[in-house]
């Protein structure tokens, strides 16, 4: 993954890595293409026994 | 499932990210921008009784439909204004094979179904329930500059699935499909539609007036009985191109079937 190591960065890869074991790259933008900073996100990963929550923000760029 | 919103945007819910692949996804979020009061319908799709479906009243002949009503047009309906018209007619191309029961019993068992609810059976009944059907719906329009066109993007994960404004041109002035009940192909119904309708020129035929109108998903009937199925929102402001949907203004009666609409 060659992301450069900011905390939201580092926060994606710990974030994904841990609940799906692999690599979710997000890009958050309107109807119109221009990117949307400060979207939330949630992955609610619900199995036959738990459901689990983990939440993050999205950057200037979107990303 | 992966869930992304924002104050001012309408929030969007991702349900097909394999948890065993790597992603790299645009998420589209789409603002909230003026949200009005609308007549929004899903005509036949859910939440309506035996006895509420609207089925086409006459085959083979353009019959005129009326959004602001949810009904066709007079002698068929309650309807006043023909925003579309529509025709449809149906081919029946035999009876369902079966291996494990012979006529006599599907008759027995036909009649017995419909012993439930009183009815006589018949054998035109018995062709709609155990046939092979195909189907045609046409669209047209009753005026110069009405029309139809499929919309450039449709967000399926969003609530807000069409662009918020109908196109101002491009619009076609017929559409068509075919249906049929019996090869098991599901059209994807992730398209949607525009519609512009009572459109009303000036002397140098100029539009001056119309309304527009949005269908999320296609026009569907089956093929056996003609039962239609679409869900449109449009709007009576004319000139507006507006189709942003504030769920709490739906202009129909709230227990009016089919008028439980809450996306925007």
């Amino acid at each position: 993954m060659n992301l450069p190591m900011n905390p939201f960065n580092l926060f994606m890869l710990l974030f994904f890595g841990q609940l799906f074991g692999n690599e979710v790259k997000m890009r958050v933008v309107d109807e119109a293409g221009a990117p949307v900073a400060g979207a939330t996100t949630e992955t609610v990963f619900v199995s036959y026994n738990a459901e689990k929550v983990h939440a993050g923000l999205s950057y200037s760029e979107g990303r | 499932m992966l869930i992304v919103s924002k104050p001012g945007y309408y929030p969007v819910n991702l349900r097909d990210l394999s948890k065993d692949a790597d992603h790299d996804v645009e998420v589209v979020l789409p603002r909230i921008i003026k949200p009005i009061s609308l007549f929004a319908m899903r005509i036949n799709i859910a939440h309506r009784r035996p006895g509420e479906e609207m089925t086409f009243p006459v085959h083979n002949q353009w019959v005129g439909f009326d959004l602001e009503v949810a009904d066709w047009v007079a002698p068929h309906g309650k309807g006043k204004t023909a925003d579309f018209l529509l025709r449809f007619r149906n081919e029946f191309k035999g009876l369902e094979e079966s291996y494990s029961r012979t006529m006599d019993e599907r008759i027995a068992s036909h009649k017995r179904l419909l012993g439930f609810t009183k009815e006589e059976w018949s054998m035109d009944k018995f062709k709609i329930h155990e046939g092979k059907w195909d189907g045609w719906v046409e669209m047209s329009f009753p005026g110069e500059g009405d029309g139809i066109i499929e919309a450039k993007s449709f967000i399926g994960y969003s609530p807000m699935k069409l662009p918020h404004l109908a196109p101002e041109d491009g619009y076609l002035s017929a559409w068509k499909r075919m249906v049929n009940n019996y090869d098991g192909i599901v059209l994807p119904n992730d398209t949607g539609f525009f519609l512009r309708t009572r459109v009303k020129r000036d002397q140098q035929g100029r539009i001056i007036s119309a309304n527009y109108a949005k269908f999320i998903g296609r026009m569907n009937a089956r093929a056996s009985t003609g039962q239609i199925e679409f869900f449109y929102y449009f709007n009576p402001t004319p000139n507006d191109r507006n189709l942003e949907f504030d769920p709490k203004g739906n202009l129909f009666p709230k227990d009016k079937p089919g008028a439980n609409v809450y996306d925007p």
